[in-house]
């Protein structure tokens, strides 16, 4: 249809001219339906109430006196109330196109005063603060012109002093510390375990060499056991060699010590031997010749006296037959003495010691004896047959020493 | 005509909540059900409201602005 006008969904259509006004304006405004717009006598023209977009690059200083260049995006639209309408129509419509621009120079001031009731901290942390300081300082001047501010977006912060950076410097560089930090540490730590395999890498080599030694240790002692044991061997028979040798040479030493006795020693023994009885007999002789020289001179004491006694018992009986044998006692001395005499030139062996030479001396009377005897039987055999029964005179005999 | 166009209905009695926190000296935004949508009205309080309460518009100053409270549970 011609005359039939339509707003699309995101416009408001406004009619002048027409009778039917529902609001105080002068122009009615129709948004969401259709209507007839009478040709020559009625004038429609189209309000965009779409979204806008203003950019705004502003020089600001906050409120502890620090200058910023903010660049800021504000995003508006027309208000869809019939109020909001109105006013933007009012402005706007002619120079829809350049709305952006002219919201965003108005803007530009907001967006001082907006800066300057904030700190930097505030805009950069405390986002519904800057959102009440856009409503309290650009509010009431945008509802004049009928846009509804949906946000504003500060999209850059350029700060020639260097504030922020200078904020944010310590926390940088206690971020910068504790990552040197952990790096230290995590550097220390890959070092002390480094040094821990290193340790323990030394360990082991050590232990390794150790048993490496103590084995070749072995080893060498066995092999030095090994090549001692043949001069070992070796020594053991010669030393076994030596003992028999030192034992031939003390069976030779002894052989030659026996040889020595019985060559030397026993012929000096029996020389000794034979010597010494030599010397006993001598002696013995020399002593038996004195006994016997002795007891010779002892008997014929003895027989003088007993002749004597006898010639004095004689005299006194004037016994013939004892003057008879008188004859012979006188004699017998000399025959003792002959006896006696015929065993001094002789060489004998005595071997019954001091009993032996008692023996022989009395044998020697005795043989005196018995010639005595003898002879007197030859003067008188009567007589000798009964002897016994002579007068018991106390004539000394000799008993026969057996 | 019928009255299709709502550009001129009243946010008034509409329930919404708060979008930017409510000073009590100072101006707030809430987002108000309004013409089948949501709008942002820019509000005022006699208590502070904090973010996301849930409000009721008491009263229209202006075409944009509100007074609001909260809304008794």
């Amino acid at each position: 249809m011609l005359f039939w006008h339509v707003p699309a969904p995101n416009e408001a259509m406004l009619i002048s001219g027409s009778k039917r006004q529902t609001q105080d304006t002068q122009f009615r405004i129709v948004t969401g339906h259709g209507s007839f717009v009478l040709p020559i006598k009625q004038k429609a023209r189209m309000l965009s109430l779409a979204l806008r977009e203003a950019e705004i690059t502003e020089d600001c200083v906050t409120q502890q006196g620090i200058r910023l260049t903010v660049r800021a995006v504000s995003v508006f639209k027309v208000g869809d109330d019939a109020v909001s309408i109105a006013n933007a129509a009012r402005r706007f419509l002619s120079e829809q196109n350049q709305m952006e621009e002219l919201v965003g120079r108005i803007f530009a001031g907001h967006l001082r005063s907006i800066v300057g009731g904030l700190t930097v901290e505030q805009i950069i942390r405390e986002r519904s603060r800057v959102s009440q300081e856009v409503i309290a300082g650009s509010h009431g001047e945008m509802e004049k012109l009928g846009i509804v501010v949906d946000a504003l977006q500060i999209q850059e912060i350029d700060d020639a002093t260097g504030y922020i950076d200078n904020l944010a410097a310590p926390h940088a560089a206690a971020v910068a510390g504790q990552a040197r930090i952990a790096r230290a540490k995590a550097d220390q730590e890959a070092a002390e375990r480094e040094q821990q395999a290193a340790a323990l890498k030394a360990e082991y080599e050590r232990d390794t060499a150790i048993k490496r030694a103590g084995f070749l240790a072995e080893t060498e002692q066995y092999n030095a056991r090994a090549a001692q044991a043949g001069p070992l061997a070796q020594a053991r028979a010669s030393h076994e060699v030596i003992e028999e040798q030192t034992a031939l040479a003390q069976r030779q030493a002894s052989l030659a010590a026996q040889r020595l006795e019985a060559e030397v020693g026993r012929p000096a023994d029996a020389e000794a031997y034979r010597q010494r009885t030599l010397a006993e007999a001598a002696r013995d002789q020399v002593k038996f010749q004195a006994d016997g020289s002795a007891y010779a001179e002892r008997t014929l004491a003895q027989a003088q006296a007993d002749a004597n006694t006898a010639r004095a018992v004689s005299l006194r009986d004037g016994n013939q037959e004892l003057i008879a044998a008188n004859r012979i006692v006188e004699n017998l001395p000399a025959l003792a003495d002959a006896a006696a005499r015929g065993m001094s030139g002789a060489s004998l062996t005595v071997l019954n010691g001091t009993d032996g030479v008692n023996e022989m001396a009395a044998g020697v009377v005795g043989q005196g004896l018995a010639i005595l005897q003898s002879l007197q039987r030859g003067t008188d055999p009567a007589t000798a047959q009964d002897g016994d029964d002579r007068n018991q005179d106390p004539t000394p005999r000799i008993a026969d020493s057996e | 005509m019928r009255a299709a166009d709502e550009s001129g209905r009243s946010p008034v009695g509409a329930v919404g909540r708060v979008t930017v926190p409510i000073p009590p000296d100072g101006p707030g935004e809430v987002l108000v059900a309004v013409r089948g949508g949501s709008e942002a009205y820019t509000a005022w309080s006699a208590t502070a409201i904090g973010r996301d309460v849930r409000i009721v518009v008491v009263d229209s100053v202006s075409a944009r602005t509100v007074v609001v409270e909260r809304l008794p549970s």
